[in-house]
């Protein structure tokens, strides 16, 4: 045992406190250095500091709300913004130029489009949040509380249950094209599958389906679902950079 | 003598008021000085003390300010707030009664 051991020690405990910030961090590395430092006996120190575990459980637990609050704050931000880039998409594949007026306009299915995108959005953060290890059962349900009033928000404010109930169905045929063992194949039969539960939603409707159409709307929830993770990625760098918190840390 | 674990988790914020109430003190020195005025009998865990001061500290019950002490090197000294001082009061109050009635229901053989 020698200066390096102290050295990992204190390390160890800044890194796993959960501090969110970077200031009160810097602070207790300094604190416990200058403790180690006045103990002068690095061996007899380490002997007499105590259960590592059991102090970064106590200081985990003087910050704890900080934490929570960074992390909501965190997942606030990154669900709005994939919620945000996830209506983007969608304005993209619903402009259209043309029609009686020749101009620019937004086609009729651009409603249902941005509220299908959006409630997938919804469903699919909830589910990687309960994919996350280690399950933190309370940190969980009080996430899923978080989305699930989100949900509701967006669903009273432009969608009905129906909406919804589609949505999620769209979410449940692409996890079950995910769970296929061909990597490469995935995604493709992701948009195939997709379109054709469109194409099958709006079958009975005369001329309603334009495979061109149905393929770019296919297309744009497909992209929607594969910006979630680069969003996130972006908000837990953002947050990073702010905060310079462990990356991959949070929930 | 070791003592009960929830006997010194409950007695550990009132011995930092106490001690930081006569004067401002930095971490080591407060473990030191509650060894030695304990006679070695009050020997907790150094690393314990750390979240009780950030916590406290975080209450407003204590203000820590970086200073340079008669070594030379720079250390965290805590001073008691006006709100911590009479946290320290309360405290101090609280434990005499209790060991008075501890004292009563013991005996004084035990006290």
């Amino acid at each position: 045992m020698d200066e390096r051991d102290v050295e990992a020690l204190l390390t160890r405990i800044v890194r796993e406190s959960r501090i969110p910030w970077r200031r009160a961090r810097a602070d207790l590395r300094r604190e416990l250095a200058s403790h180690f430092e006045a103990a002068g006996d690095a061996r007899a120190a380490l002997r007499a500091f105590g259960d590592e575990a059991e102090l970064i459980e106590e200081l985990r637990r003087v910050y704890r709300r900080d934490w929570i609050a960074v992390n909501v704050a965190k997942l606030l931000v990154g669900s709005c913004a994939a919620l945000a880039v996830a209506i983007a998409l969608q304005l993209l594949v619903n402009l259209r130029f043309g029609g009686t007026t020749s101009t620019w306009h937004l086609s009729a299915g651009f409603r249902m489009s941005a509220v299908t995108a959006g409630v997938m959005v919804l469903c699919l953060i909830t589910a990687w949040g309960f994919a996350q290890r280690p399950f933190e059962s309370a940190w969980a349900s009080g996430a899923l509380a978080l989305r699930l009033g989100l949900a509701a928000l967006a669903l009273l404010l432009y969608a009905s249950g129906g909406m919804v109930l589609w949505s999620v169905s769209l979410v449940a045929l692409g996890a079950l094209c995910h769970r296929l063992r061909w990597r490469q194949v995935r995604w493709p039969l992701t948009v195939l599958a997709f379109a054709l539960a469109i194409g099958a939603l709006h079958g009975p409707q005369p001329g309603a389906v334009d495979f061109r159409q149905t393929l770019l709307a296919s297309a744009g929830l497909a992209a929607a679902w594969l910006s979630i993770p680069v969003v996130f990625r972006g908000v837990e760098l953002l947050f990073a950079a702010c905060f310079d918190l462990p990356q991959g840390e949070s929930p | 003598m070791n003592f009960d674990r929830e006997f010194l988790t409950g007695s550990l914020g009132t011995v930092i008021l106490a001690l930081v109430g006569e004067r401002p003190m930095y971490g080591y020195e407060m473990l030191q000085e509650s060894q030695r005025r304990s006679g070695n009998r009050l020997l907790m865990k150094e690393g314990t003390l750390y979240p009780a001061l950030h916590q406290m500290e975080r209450a407003g019950l204590l203000a820590g300010e970086w200073r340079r002490g008669e070594s030379g090197r720079a250390r965290k000294y805590y001073r008691l707030t006006p709100k911590g001082r009479r946290q320290a009061q309360s405290k101090r109050r609280q434990w005499q009664a209790i060991a008075a009635a501890m004292r009563g229901i013991l005996g004084d053989q035990h006290g």
